[in-house]
């Protein structure tokens, strides 16, 4: 197998695209059915994935290309989002959230990770309210029922002021 | 494509948020809606603790403008959130866990929970009855248990309830550390479990830093050794510490004055023989675990701060233990290649010799050997070389070979491990 040989995948719009086969290999999706079937010359088609957001995933494979420790790049829950993936992540909450669904179908742990970290800061220092907004999410609760929920789960709601 | 938003995500996925978050903001996310009360539940649930606390946080709680910890839960489980939650929660973490607190939180919980299999609790003394109640709210089994009782003289109530609970618990549990007095575990309770708990991989049994033993207080959680000759094998061929005291064996070669009153009272009864097979049935077992990292007999007891004299400390001192010499069969641990920690605190053992140092450099390269400074050691040592038949008393233990004079340096420089020859019959005449 040589380390140049390249991948034609095609996106849901049936843009194609080139790469290589280490950045195809960073998806596990990808590299089990390169290994199964061969390279067969044919584009690989991913109806789930659109022109631009395969785009920005061929953008974080390529950057993270030569990154030894890539598989557990983003395990650590609590450690800090590199620059260059905070800067990458910078995009607005539709994109954020195909990249997630991409990343998912396409099994680059590295990303999924990425990518809910994101969200998860978002969620971070918000008040109930605050996060209703973000997300525009409607309260379904009945102020009782909130009430309820509010005394069942008073355990870590004290508030950090 | 419409643009993708955080409700239309797949629930598995708005799922996978939840490990980045911390308990605080978990318990915001609840109140957002009915969809993200059942997304972010479980999360909220799975571990009981009290959340890292910002240092000003810490500090209003301590000066009493915020509530604490323990009574907001308290406050939520008089609620009902446990009952409602019992299946999402696998941990329990109670740090500061007075008797009443854990009173309080047991009469609040439901009779079993279904994930539940670890805890770790510290601060309680409570009763036989009380810990083994809690001990039967796990339904498939505990993994990891840990109790404990520090700078106080307390007890923690284990006793014969709680150790018929835990033996039903054998086949799952990986970690019991009881770092406290205990009320009664007795010797063959522990064989018993350690006999039939195929996944161990920590027991752990003794109290830590004691200033003096309260009479009141004994601590029962040792093994009898002589156990190990009649009892099955062990089960637990994963464990990795091991720190349990065993006494009960008879040590002939103790033969000094203690406490100026001889040795009747501190020394166990009976023949070299018998002491050496005792010992030698101990060691055989510790030999098969070798993925020994941590082996604890001993327990420090600090006299420093307390006015006794050398010879007080000796009061403290275990001479029914384990000898820790070649003779008495230390050669049968050398597969225990990873240990890193062998502490033998205030025990009356001998690997501080030449002979056995030199052995244990050998064998057990990683390891820390603890022992308590003890003065009357060193009268013992010059006793010693001046008393000839009581060097015959020692160390002709059942003419087991001892000692290698002839054992030169070239052993010690030798280090691809073929040291090992030295036992072999063809090494010692060679060396003849």
């Amino acid at each position: 197998m040589s380390a140049h040989s390249q991948i034609l995948l095609t996106s849901s719009e049936g843009t194609e695209f080139i790469i290589d086969r280490d950045i195809a290999d960073k998806s596990m999706l990808l590299k089990c059915m390169l290994e199964d079937i061969g390279e067969i010359g044919q584009a690989v088609p991913l109806p789930n994935v659109s022109g631009p957001i395969l785009t920005k995933v061929i953008e974080y494979c390529t950057h993270h290309r030569d990154d030894p420790n890539f598989l557990s790049a983003n395990d650590d829950v609590a450690a800090e989002i590199d620059e260059w993936d905070l800067e990458y992540c910078k995009v607005d909450q539709g994109t954020l959230y195909e990249l997630i669904l991409a990343a998912n179908y396409l099994d680059i742990k590295p990303l999924m990770d990425l990518t809910c970290k994101t969200v998860a800061n978002m969620i971070k220092a918000k008040s109930p309210e605050e996060i209703r907004k973000t997300f525009n999410i409607t309260n379904d609760f009945t102020p009782e029922e909130e009430d309820q929920v509010r005394r069942e789960n008073g355990k870590g709601s004290r508030r950090l002021s | 494509m419409a643009t993708a938003t955080f409700s239309g995500l797949p629930f598995e996925i708005q799922e996978m948020i939840g490990p980045f978050l911390s308990l605080h903001h978990l318990a915001q996310c609840v109140l957002v809606n009915k969809t993200w009360k059942t997304v972010f539940n479980p999360f909220l649930w799975r571990h009981i603790e009290e959340p890292l606390q910002w240092k000003s946080v810490q500090k209003r709680a301590a000066r009493g403008e915020l509530e604490d910890w323990n009574s907001i839960f308290l406050r939520c489980t008089r609620a009902g959130a446990l009952r409602k939650n019992r299946d999402l929660i696998r941990s329990v973490k109670f740090d500061n866990c007075g008797d009443d607190f854990f009173r309080d939180f047991l009469s609040n919980c439901p009779d079993d929970m279904r994930q539940l299999n670890c805890a770790e609790i510290e601060g309680l003394e409570g009763d036989d009855d009380m810990i083994s109640t809690f001990l039967r709210l796990s339904v498939y089994g505990w993994k990891r248990l840990v109790f404990r009782l520090s700078d106080s003289d307390g007890c923690l109530g284990f006793g014969f309830r709680c150790s018929d609970v835990l033996q039903e618990h054998a086949e799952t549990l990986e970690v019991l550390r009881m770092e406290a007095m205990v009320e009664i575990f007795e010797g063959s309770s522990i064989q018993t479990l350690l006999c039939s708990a195929p996944l161990l991989k920590e027991l752990y049994l003794i109290p830590p830093n004691r200033k003096a033993l309260d009479e009141t207080c004994q601590i029962e959680g040792w093994v009898i050794a002589e156990g190990f000759e009649q009892g099955e094998e062990w089960a637990c061929m994963e464990l990795e510490v091991f720190g349990c005291q065993i006494g009960d064996i008879p040590r002939p070669d103790i033969i000094r004055d203690i406490f100026d009153e001889g040795q009747d009272g501190f020394v166990v009864d009976g023949t070299v023989e018998s002491s050496i097979n005792i010992q030698r049935g101990v060691y055989k077992q510790l030999a098969q675990m070798t993925k020994l990292r941590q082996l604890t007999l001993g327990i420090h007891y600090d006299t420093y701060d307390v006015n006794y004299s050398a010879h007080d400390k000796e009061y403290f001192r275990r001479y029914d233990c384990l000898a820790m010499t070649l003779e008495s069969g230390l050669d049968l641990l050398r597969d225990l290649k990873d240990l890193e920690v062998v502490e033998l605190d205030d025990m009356e053992v001998y690997i501080q010799r030449e002979e056995e140092a030199i052995w244990v450099a050998q064998h057990w390269p990683k390891a820390r050997i603890q022992l308590t400074e003890y003065d009357t050691d060193r009268d013992y040592y010059s006793e010693e070389e001046e008393d000839e038949d009581y060097e015959d008393q020692v160390f002709d233990f059942g003419g087991i070979p001892y000692i290698l004079d002839n054992y030169t340096s070239e052993y010690l420089s030798d280090e691809d491990g073929s040291f090992d020859e030295y036992d072999s019959e063809d090494a010692w005449t060679d060396e003849e």
